[in-house]
């Protein structure tokens, strides 16, 4: 179980790390194309905004795998190991309905936006089934954070950095 | 029994819509129903202006204005009322697009989850810019702010679209980003576009309008006593779509003074321009007809009767 | 209850979430629907929900946070930001607290000319942090400096706040960002003799390094070229208005690979590792603006603003008395809500009192910014300590909350001077419109 939702955790964090840098090129190649070529990418508006929605949930997976959403840490950090198994509970509780409303609500807004048939400006794209991808990541995030309540840590959060494994 | 209705609301609080021409509109309720119904704007946004239909279909809010054009997709056909060189002011563009949508395609098709109340237009579209604009080739090259449906047009005209959203565009034109924006003369006071551009080109017929549309939640709306849905039947409709439209107008000439305050140039295009800028446009007329067929629709007649409205709210 | 009982029970229920450690973004976000539901029911409520979910994801504007992420992680694994704290070592070293004066420089600058404080915590506290702690600065100064360094730019043009509260207010713009200027100016001053002050009280915060030879002085400073030309092309390019700053994330960020390639420093290692950091910031900062905004939808529905503009309009005081009452009002709510959403909220309301009391509108304006920007900083929810948190996870939020004491501090002493010296803000204006 472990094992299945770090893989699938990492293959998301790969896609949204590909969404980052496709948003970067976007980016990058609108502003040559307006200066150097009077040929902007007129659609960079609505395609960024739909690769920023696939950026942030693809990245939800692993973030909440690391447990890396913040939170106040005064009370934990002067706690037993005991009282910080049982507060990681409680966060993991409001984590996994959290993220599931997030799911189920954008799942409700896919269906409204396939029967309405919204697209975006430029290029016509339908909205909808990027918002369901969005929703299937979150609901999939949901997974990792029910599994959390059950096997809640007593470790304070690890560094993401340490100064001297840079280069 | 008193009713009072919930409006969502996005523009500033100090924007005529939210100040002057609801306002207006909302009085004419009051006083058609004794004082017994009326609408209160919320004090701040509670979504953004894209989901507004949304807040309405849901009951967040009991009523909304929404950008037909903010949603592409769902709204296709009243959104005609966007075309180039058709809706000459607010009032007119506004009274035209009630009445012609109302007999050709009607509210159940489009708008089957809301009630809509009345629609709206803003006054002619227009261009705003550092350098003077008189000429289909003074746009070679200039950096417009549009918003999404003035990408192809600004393209067609020869300029370099900059799509961002509307309140960007101060500092895209502070900075040079874009040498001007498409808005009506509305946005030189409301966006403060007048403080950092000294041409404004005036468009008999208007360059292009956005259509709104006045909604209330279904299920309130079927709540309502008769009473209260007469006032709002009558006090809509046609009749709320001058009133509103007459606001708009009224925003364009005191944008019109700021410009002209601010020690900018007023142009107007001359009427052989405004036959090449038609011709440069002329295909955006086609697609809509082409949409409005695929639609089922007789796009063609469509068109010919929206012109029609128009011409017969302009006399 | 009434929406107002529903809102204040909401608030008790927020801290009690966040004693119990529930991370920020979910504690807001569910005390933020539960209590909406409340108020509107839970049908519209969650539909609420779903379009603040949507709408403050799928949206472009926002791509300005992950891509100077990108930028400041990127120039922070391949060693740029290594090479610019050397020569801020080398310079500034052998003082006390120097390269906390250094950050706070560096800060401002980026943070002016970006305009976004949170996209500058985030970039800076990859560029900064792991440099000043390995200098062995205290964690409390060096997150501090980072967080309060932030909120310079908003003053200083160009700036999306004093934007919007011009658009909110149909202040003129323009004068709104010639009286930033100074005061902007000042906070800088007033931030670098916090850390002067800091460091001479307690020295191993920010212990003076050895003296260098001016040859270590200009060796060092020649090998920073790479990131200087990095911050040359951002700033320059949103400056002389190549490209917006939103456009100009994307464009750092490519700058940043290219000229970590050029160094020769771009290993596959380096590439991903900047950008599994940055998928996980970007996660991590939407998941509290989610939860912030929908903190702020219940905000409006219970009333509460409404309630203080009537309690402040019937206030029998002078004028003076009442607006510091308001001033009182903006703290507190700074220290909860998320700074846009503030000026949404509460500016409408109080505009028209403080006008009608005779108080010069871009005055006010310079005020409300630098109370709301203080809020970036202040407990219990201060969005740039949250996001330096996110970037270093084994720093306690409570030291961060430490370091920035001094900064606050500072910054209020600044915004009473304001309040009781206007030409602090209105001199520049004042002159400027006796040239035009
Ligand atoms: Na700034
Ligand atoms: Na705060």
């Amino acid at each position: 179980m472990e094992r299945i939702t770090k893989t699938i955790s990492n293959w998301l964090a790969a896609a949204a790390c590909v969404v980052l840098v496709v948003l970067m090129l976007i980016t990058f190649f609108d502003v040559v194309g307006r200066y150097f070529f009077d040929a902007p990418l007129t659609f960079a508006v609505e395609l960024i905004g739909l690769n920023m929605g696939l950026l942030v949930f693809f990245g939800l997976a692993i973030t909440t795998l690391n447990r890396g959403h913040i939170a106040v840490d005064l009370v934990s950090a002067a706690s037993p190991p005991a009282i910080r198994r049982f507060l990681a509970r409680i966060a993991a509780i409001a984590g996994s309905v959290f993220i599931a409303l997030m799911a189920w609500r954008l799942w409700d807004r896919a269906g409204n936006f396939m029967s309405d048939g919204l697209v975006t400006d430029i290029l016509a794209f339908p909205i909808y089934p990027i918002v369901m991808i969005m929703s299937a990541t979150a609901g999939f995030t949901v997974v990792i954070a029910v599994y959390q309540i059950f096997f809640a840590t007593d470790q304070a959060p690890q560094a993401h950095f340490t100064p001297d494994e840079e280069a | 029994q008193n009713v009072t209705l919930r409006m969502s609301t996005w523009l500033p609080p100090r924007h005529h819509l939210v100040a002057d021409t609801l306002p207006t509109w909302i009085k004419t309720i009051e006083e058609a129903s004794g004082g017994t119904l009326t609408i209160k704007i919320d004090p701040a946004p509670i979504a953004k202006p894209p989901a507004q239909y949304d807040v309405v279909r849901d009951g967040a809010a009991d009523m909304a204005y929404h950008v037909a054009a903010y949603t592409p997709g769902p709204f296709e056909i009243l959104r005609g009322l966007e075309l180039p060189f058709l809706s000459p002011n607010g009032e007119i563009g506004s009274q035209a697009a009630y009445d012609w949508y109302d007999r050709n395609i009607g509210f159940d098709k489009e708008f089957k989850d809301v009630k809509v109340v009345t629609l709206m237009v803003h006054g002619a579209g227009a261009i705003h810019s550092k350098k003077s604009i008189t000429k289909l080739e003074d746009l070679e090259g200039v950096k417009l702010r549009v918003g999404g449906g003035g990408v192809r047009m600004s393209e067609a005209l020869g300029a370099t679209p900059v799509a961002m959203p509307a309140p960007q565009a101060y500092e895209a034109i502070q900075k040079g980003v874009a040498d001007g924006a498409m808005f009506p003369f509305e946005g030189v006071r409301g966006f403060k576009i007048g403080e950092l551009t000294d041409h404004h080109l005036k468009i008999p017929g208007g360059l292009y309008t956005t259509v709104f549309a006045v909604m209330m939640n279904r299920a309130k709306w079927d709540a309502l006593s008769d009473e209260h849905k007469k006032v709002l039947t009558e006090q809509g409709g046609i009749a709320g779509a001058k009133i509103l439209g007459a606001g708009w107008d009224r925003a364009d000439e005191a944008g019109l003074e700021v410009a002209t305050a601010d020690g900018g140039m007023v142009h107007e295009l001359s009427p052989e321009e405004v036959a090449r800028w038609k011709e440069k446009v002329a295909f955006m007329n086609e697609d809509w007809i082409k949409r409005a067929d695929d639609a089922g629709l007789d796009g063609k007649a469509l068109l010919a009767d929206l012109i029609a409205t128009v011409e017969k709210y302009s006399k | 209850m009434d929406p107002f009982t529903i809102g204040t029970v909401a608030f008790l229920g927020l801290f009690v979430l966040l004693i119990l450690t529930v991370p920020i973004g979910f504690a807001m976000g569910l005390v933020g629907l539960v209590g909406m539901a409340a108020i509107i029911g839970w049908g519209p409520a969650l539909s609420l929900f779903g379009t603040t979910v949507y709408e403050n994801t799928v949206t472009y504007s926002l791509s300005i946070i992950p891509l100077f992420v990108l930028m400041g992680s990127v120039a922070s694994r391949c060693g740029l930001s290594k090479e610019l704290y050397a020569a801020f070592n080398a310079w500034f070293g052998a003082f006390r607290g120097g390269l906390a004066l250094a950050t706070i420089g560096a800060c401002g600058a980026f943070a002016a000319i970006c305009g976004s404080s949170v996209a500058t915590a985030a970039t800076m506290s990859q560029v900064a942090l792991p440099e000043m702690q390995r200098y062995k600065y205290a964690e409390s100064l060096s997150t501090g400096s980072i967080a309060a360094g932030g909120i310079i730019g908003i003053l200083i043009p160009p700036s999306v706040v004093l934007v919007l509260y011009g658009v909110l207010t149909e202040t003129s713009i323009g004068d709104l960002f010639i009286a930033g200027f100074l005061p902007g100016i000042l906070t800088i001053i007033g931030f670098m003799l916090v850390i002067s002050i800091v460091t001479r009280i307690w020295p191993e915060m920010g212990a003076a390094g050895e003296k260098t030879s001016t040859r270590e002085k200009f060796a060092a400073l020649g090998r920073t070229w790479a990131i200087l030309l990095l911050f040359l092309l951002v700033i320059g390019g949103i400056y002389f208005g190549v490209f917006t700053p939103t456009e100009a994330a994307g464009i750092g960020a490519v700058g940043a690979f290219g000229l970590s390639a050029l160094r020769g420093r771009l290993t596959f290692a380096n590439a991903s590792a900047a950008l599994m950091e940055t998928v996980q910031t970007t996660a991590m900062i939407f998941t509290i603006l989610i939860g912030a905004l929908t903190l702020n939808n219940l905000i409006v529905f219970s009333g509460i603003a409404g309630a203080l503009s009537g309690f402040v309009s019937g206030l029998d005081m002078s004028p003076m008395a009442i607006m510091a009452i308001i001033l009182l009002i903006y703290l507190v709510m700074g220290c909860f809500l998320d700074a846009l959403a503030m000026i949404l909220l509460t500016v409408p309301i109080f505009f028209p009192i403080v006008t009608a009391l005779g108080f010069d509108p871009v005055w006010f304006g310079i005020i409300v910014v630098m109370v709301v920007e203080l809020g970036l900083i202040t407990p219990p929810i201060g969005m740039n300590v949250f996001v330096i948190k996110g970037m270093a996870p084994h720093v306690k939020l409570y030291s961060i909350y430490v370091g920035v004491i001094p900064f606050v501090l500072a910054q209020l002493v600044l915004i009473v001077a304001v309040f009781l010296i206007p030409e602090i803000a209105l001199w520049l204006p004042e002159t400027a419109r006796a040239f035009r």
